[in-house]
C-alpha cells in the first residue's frame, strides 16, 4: 500500500522529525566510518583514510540537507521554518508586535463586526419562498414628499386587473387589541393581513390553521396568534387551539399559531384579519394599507410598475400625476437604516485602511533596521522569491494574530450591539460563516498589503553599499514611500473626522434647535382604549381628575407625541378653489384644552382651546405658523374656515370634510421628530371628534412641578381607579421618549464618531512613530548642527516643521476628498450642509493640535541632544 | 542541476539501486559499490545523490530499511527490496528496454 506508506512517512516527517533526523545523522556518520575503514583496508594511513572519506562524502550537513529536500512534506517544513523565523522576529520586538497586532485587531475586528451587522440586516435574503420576487407596492403623487399606501378599493382593482403577480396581499400593522380576562388587562399588538399574505411568503401554520377566505368578512370570532405570543404569553400551551381569548371585549377562538417570522413585524402578537367590508375600508381616498406582492417569474419590476400605474390612474377621481412604485421587500424593511449602515461600513473600511497604512509604516521603519540582515541573506543566495515568501509569511502571521484577536473583539461587540440595537431584522444578527470568511479575506488582504511596503523597499536595496557600511541611513523616513503612507493615512482620518463632525453637528442641531415645546417635567403615557364609545366618557374625566392631582400644573390629552409622531389630515379651503386631485396633507392632532400649556408651546395669535370647545360648540381649529405662512402668506388667518379630514385607518363616518374656524396660531412645534423640519400642522379639540375614532387611545401629558417620574405611581392608580381593565403600555418622561426617538441618530454618531476617534488615534501614533524614528536616525546630524552653533529652538523647529509638512499635506488632501465625498451622507445630516464651514474649519485645527502633540515629544528629545554624545554616536 | 539529464539520471539511478538490491540486503556504501561493480565502473554514485534517492525510494515503499551490523561489527543502516520494489524493478526494466531500443534505432537510422 504505497499511499499508506506515503501518509505514514509524511506524518513521521511531521511529528517525529527529531527521530528521523537522528536516524539520518547516524546513517551518514556510519557511512563515513565505513568509507574510512574501506580506505584503511585499501592501504591508507588512518588520517589519510579519514580525509579521503570526507572528500568522497562531500560534507555531512550538505548530504543531510539534500536528503531533507527529498522528503515528503518538505514544503511544509520550509513554511514552518519561515513561521518560526517570523515568530522569532516578532518576539524580538515586543513593542512593535503589540502595537501592530492591536492596530490590526481593531481594524479587522471593527470591520468584521460591522460586516456581520450589514450582512444580517441588509444582505441576507429574507427567509421566504422566492423572496427575491417579493416587492412592497406604494404610490407617489408628483410633487409630494410622502408616499402613500393603497385603499381597499384600489387593492381590489389591482388584484382584479393586474397579471403581473402570483400573489398580492394587504396588511396593516401597529394597532392593538385589549386582552382581558387574564389578570391585568394587556395590550396585544396586531398586524392585520389579507388571505394571500402567508401563502405568498410560503409560510404555513406552526399549529392549527389560517383563516378561510369567507372568514375574512366577519370581524373577530377566530384568531391566529404569533409564535412569540404563544410562547411568552400563553406559556407554549400545547392545547392552545380552541382556547378562547377575550380581545376588545369579544370572545375569539384561537385557530392557529404561526411560526416565528422575525424579519416581518417582530412585535406582532396577533395576526388579525383585514375585513374588507368595513365602511372606512370601502373609501377610495383612505389610502393606509401596505401592499406586498410576489411577481410572476419573468415579469420585471418596471413592467409591474407600469401596469399598476395604469390601473391606479383609471380609478375614479385619481390624479394623472400619481404613479405606483415597487421596491424589494427586503430593502423596504431596512429602508430607514440603509444609509446609516452604509456610511458605517464605509467609515470602518477607512479605519482598516488607516490601520494597514500604520502597520505598513511600522514595518517599513523596522525594515530599515533589518537591511544588513537582508543584505547578508541575499548575498548568501536567498532568491527574491524566497525573500518575498518570507516577508509574506511574517506579515501573514502578524495579520493572523491581529485577525484572531479582531474576531474575538467582533463577536463581543456584535453581542453588545445586538443588545442595544433597534435595527430591523436584528433578531438574526450574528457573526456567521460569511462573516468568518470576510474576516479571513480581509486578514489575508491586510497581510499582503502590509508586506508590500517593506518588500518594495528591499527589492531596490543596494547590496554592496549595505554590506560596506554599518551606519543606518534614514532613507525611508524622509523617503517618498513612507511620506505617501502617512499622508494617505492622515487624509483618510480627516475624511472620517469630517464625517463624524458633520454627524455631531447634526445631532447637536437636532437636540438644541428650539423644538417649539418644552419636554422637561412632562410625564407621558399612552392609554389605548379600543372602545371609543367608552373612551368618550373615560378620557374627559381622566384629564379632569389628573389636573387636580397635587404636584400637577397641567394635564392634557393628545393624539400625537411632539418630537416623535403625528397623525395627518387633508385640507380644504373655503377662500379659494380646491384642486380635488392635489389635496394638501398636513400634520394634525386631536388635543384637549390644556395641551399647549402641558407641553409648553407658545401662542402667537388668537386663543388656545378651552373646555367650552366641545361637541356642541362651533367647530374650531388652531394652526401652526408654518401652515399660516404657507397658505396665507402675509395675512391673518384668524377667522378663516378650513375643512379638515383626518387620514387613517379609523376615518369612519363621512367623506365630506368638516369646516372649522381658525381661532389661534401656535408657534411651530416639531411634531414628527427633532431632526425633521417643521411642517404645516393643525390642532383640533378632541371633544369635537364626531366620529369618536380619536377616543380609541390618547397620550396623557402631565406637566409636573417636581420631577416628572415622581407622579408615575399616583397616575397609574388614578387610571385604574377610573377603569380597572385599562392597560398602561408605556409611562415615560417626555425627555425619555425624545431620547429614544433620536436613538438611530445617536447610534450612527456613536459608531462613526468612535471610528473617527480610532482613526485619529492611529494617525497620531503614526506621526509620533515617524518623527521619533526620524529623530533617532538624525541624532548624529543634530549633534553636528548644534556643535556648529544651532540653537535648541532651531532643532525643535526643524523637527516640528518636518512633521507639520506631512500633516499639512494629509489634511489638505483629506479636506479635498471630504468636500467630494460628504454629499453622499446628506440623508443623515440635519440642519447642516455637507460642506458645513464650521466642521471644515475645526477638523484641520484638531489635526494640527494632535500632530503638534505627537511631534512635540520626539522634537524635544532632539532639541536636548548633547552634541558631544551625538557626535560620538557610532 | 539542469533539468533534463536529471530526470533521466534519476530514473537510471533508481533502476540501478533496485537492481543492486536484488543481490540481497545491503547498506548505503554497499549499494554504491555494487552499482560501481555491475556497471563496470561507469557509474560512481556519490553520497549526495545516493542518500536522497534511498530515502525517497523508501518513502515510495520500494525499499525498506533496518539497522544492522556491518562485516566489521559496525552499526549500519541496511536496505532491502520490498515486493513493490520488485514490481517497480520489473516495470522499470521493461521501460528501460523500450527506451534503449528506441534510442538505439534512432541513432542507427541514417
Amino acid at each position: 500500500m504505497p499511499t499508506f506508506l506515503k501518509v505514514r512517512s509524511f506524518l513521521r516527517n511531521l511529528f517525529s522529525i527529531r527521530r528521523v533526523e537522528v536516524d539520518l545523522d547516524e546513517e551518514v556518520r556510519s557511512h563515513l566510518e565505513l568509507l574510512t575503514e574501506e580506505n584503511i583496508r585499501g592501504g591508507m594511513s588512518p588520517k589519510e583514510a579519514q580525509r579521503a572519506a570526507r572528500i568522497e562524502l562531500g560534507g555531512i550537513e550538505q548530504v543531510k540537507e539534500l536528503v531533507r529536500e527529498e522528503r515528503i512534506g518538505n514544503w511544509l517544513h520550509s513554511v514552518m521554518s519561515d513561521c518560526h523565523f517570523g515568530v522569532r522576529q516578532l518576539r524580538k520586538n515586543p513593542g512593535f508586535t503589540a502595537v501592530a497586532i492591536l492596530t490590526l485587531a481593531l481594524g479587522i475586528g471593527a470591520n468584521t463586526a460591522v460586516f456581520s451587522v450589514v450582512e444580517s440586516v441588509l444582505l441576507r435574503p429574507l427567509p421566504f419562498q422566492d423572496s427575491e420576487r417579493l416587492f412592497a407596492i406604494w404610490a407617489k403623487q408628483k410633487g409630494q414628499a410622502d408616499r402613500t399606501g393603497a385603499s381597499m378599493p384600489e387593492f381590489e382593482d389591482y388584484k382584479d386587473q393586474s397579471h403581473s403577480f402570483e400573489y398580492m396581499a394587504n396588511m396593516l400593522s401597529g394597532w392593538t387589541y385589549t386582552w382581558t380576562g387574564q389578570g391585568e388587562a394587556r395590550t396585544v399588538n396586531c398586524t392585520g393581513i389579507s388571505y394571500d399574505f402567508f401563502p405568498m411568503l410560503g409560510v404555513t401554520p406552526y399549529l392549527g390553521r389560517l383563516y378561510r377566505p369567507e372568514e375574512y368578512h366577519v370581524d373577530g370570532v377566530q384568531v391566529v396568534i404569533s409564535h412569540r405570543f404563544w410562547k411568552e404569553q400563553l406559556g407554549s400551551d400545547p392545547h392552545v387551539i380552541g382556547r378562547v381569548l377575550n380581545l376588545d371585549g369579544t370572545a375569539q377562538t384561537v385557530i392557529g399559531v404561526m411560526p416565528p417570522v422575525s424579519d416581518l413585524f417582530p412585535e406582532t402578537d396577533v395576526w388579525a384579519k383585514m375585513v374588507p367590508d368595513f365602511r372606512w375600508m370601502r373609501m377610495r381616498g383612505n389610502k393606509f394599507l401596505d401592499l406586498v406582492g410576489r411577481l410572476k417569474p419573468g415579469v420585471t419590476r418596471e413592467q409591474a410598475e407600469q401596469e399598476l400605474t395604469t390601473i391606479l390612474r383609471r380609478g375614479p377621481g385619481e390624479s394623472p400625476d400619481i404613479s405606483v412604485h415597487l421596491s424589494p421587500l427586503k430593502d423596504e424593511l431596512t429602508r430607514n437604516v440603509r444609509s446609516q449602515l452604509q456610511i458605517t461600513m464605509a467609515a470602518v473600511a477607512l479605519v482598516l485602511l488607516i490601520a494597514c497604512a500604520n502597520v505598513a509604516y511600522l514595518l517599513l521603519a523596522r525594515s530599515q533596521k533589518r537591511q544588513s540582515e537582508i543584505a547578508v541573506r541575499v548575498s548568501l543566495g536567498a532568491g527574491k522569491g524566497r525573500l518575498m515568501r518570507q516577508f509574506i509569511t511574517e506579515n501573514l502571521i502578524l495579520a493572523t494574530l491581529g485577525g484572531t484577536t479582531g474576531l474575538v473583539l467582533a463577536v463581543g461587540s456584535v453581542k453588545l450591539f445586538d443588545r442595544m440595537s433597534t435595527l430591523p431584522r436584528s433578531a438574526s444578527i450574528d457573526v456567521d460563516v460569511s462573516a468568518l470568511f470576510f474576516a479571513l479575506f480581509i486578514t489575508v488582504l491586510t497581510g499582503l498589503l502590509v508586506a508590500l511596503a517593506p518588500f518594495t523597499a528591499f527589492s531596490k536595496l543596494d547590496l554592496i553599499a549595505r554590506m560596506k557600511t554599518r551606519r543606518q541611513e534614514a532613507v525611508s523616513v524622509g523617503g517618498s514611500r513612507s511620506r505617501l503612507l502617512l499622508v494617505s493615512e492622515i487624509s483618510l482620518a480627516v475624511v472620517l473626522a469630517v464625517a463624524a463632525g458633520l454627524l455631531l453637528r447634526s445631532f447637536q442641531q437636532a437636540e438644541h434647535v428650539d423644538p417649539g415645546f418644552r419636554s422637561d417635567h412632562v410625564l407621558a403615557t399612552y392609554l389605548r382604549n379600543n372602545d371609543s364609545r367608552a373612551g368618550r366618557f373615560f378620557f374627559p374625566e381622566l384629564v379632569e381628575r389628573t389636573s387636580q392631582l397635587p404636584g400637577v400644573s397641567a394635564a392634557a390629552l393628545g393624539k400625537c407625541m411632539p418630537g416623535v409622531y403625528s397623525p395627518s389630515a387633508t385640507l380644504v379651503f373655503s377662500d379659494r378653489p380646491n384642486d380635488p386631485l392635489n389635496v394638501p396633507i398636513v400634520e394634525a392632532c386631536w388635543i384637549s384644552s390644556d395641551f399647549f400649556n402641558a407641553i409648553g408651546a407658545r401662542l402667537v395669535n388668537g386663543r388656545f382651546f378651552t373646555l367650552h370647545d366641545d361637541a356642541n360648540a362651533p367647530a374650531v381649529v388652531i394652526v401652526n405658523q408654518a401652515l399660516a405662512e404657507s397658505y396665507w402668506p402675509g395675512q391673518n388667518p384668524i377667522g378663516m374656515q378650513i375643512g379638515v379630514d383626518y387620514v387613517g385607518a379609523g376615518r369612519n363616518v363621512t367623506d365630506a370634510p368638516r369646516f372649522r374656524e381658525v381661532v389661534g396660531i401656535v408657534a411651530n412645534v416639531k411634531q414628527k421628530g427633532l431632526d425633521l423640519p417643521v411642517e404645516p400642522g393643525l390642532y383640533t379639540p378632541y371633544l369635537q371628534d364626531e366620529t369618536n375614532h380619536a377616543f380609541a387611545g390618547f397620550n396623557l401629558f402631565i406637566k409636573t412641578v417636581g420631577p416628572a417620574t415622581s407622579l408615575a405611581g399616583t397616575v397609574r392608580e388614578l387610571v385604574h381607579s377610573l377603569r380597572t381593565e385599562q392597560p398602561i403600555d408605556v409611562m415615560q418622561t417626555m425627555n425619555d421618549a425624545l431620547f429614544r426617538a433620536l436613538a438611530p441618530r445617536r447610534l450612527s454618531l456613536l459608531l462613526v464618531g468612535s471610528f473617527a476617534g480610532l482613526a485619529l488615534l492611529l494617525s497620531a501614533i503614526g506621526i509620533f512613530g515617524m518623527v521619533a524614528y526620524a529623530v533617532s536616525q538624525r541624532t548624529h546630524e543634530f549633534g553636528l548642527r548644534m556643535a556648529l552653533g544651532a540653537q535648541r529652538q532651531d532643532v525643535l523647529q526643524l523637527v516640528l516643521g518636518d512633521g507639520f509638512k506631512i500633516v499639512a499635506t494629509g489634511v489638505f488632501v483629506g479636506i479635498g476628498a471630504s468636500l467630494a465625498l460628504t454629499r453622499f451622507m446628506r440623508s443623515l445630516l440635519y440642519a447642516v450642509g455637507p460642506n458645513d464651514p464650521l466642521t471644515f474649519a475645526v477638523i484641520p485645527l484638531l489635526f494640527a493640535l494632535v500632530a503638534l502633540a505627537a511631534c512635540y515629544m520626539p522634537a524635544r528629545r532632539a532639541a536636548h541632544v548633547d552634541p558631544m554624545v551625538a557626535l560620538r554616536y557610532e | 542541476m539542469p533539468s533534463e539529464p536529471t530526470t533521466l539520471l534519476q530514473g537510471t539511478l533508481d533502476l540501478l539501486i533496485l537492481k543492486s538490491l536484488v543481490a540481497g540486503e545491503m547498506h548505503g556504501l554497499g549499494v554504491s559499490r555494487r552499482i560501481q561493480q555491475i556497471t563496470g565502473g561507469t557509474f560512481v554514485v556519490k553520497p549526495g545523490s545516493l542518500f536522497p534517492a534511498l530515502h525517497r525510494m523508501e518513502e515510495e515503499g520500494w525499499i525498506s530499511s533496518f539497522w544492522g551490523e556491518s562485516e566489521n561489527n559496525r552499526r549500519a543502516k541496511y536496505y532491502r527490496l520490498t515486493r513493490a520494489g520488485q514490481r517497480q524493478l520489473e516495470a522499470e526494466t521493461k521501460r528501460w528496454g523500450r527506451i534503449s531500443l528506441a534510442i538505439g534505432q534512432a541513432l542507427e537510422a541514417s
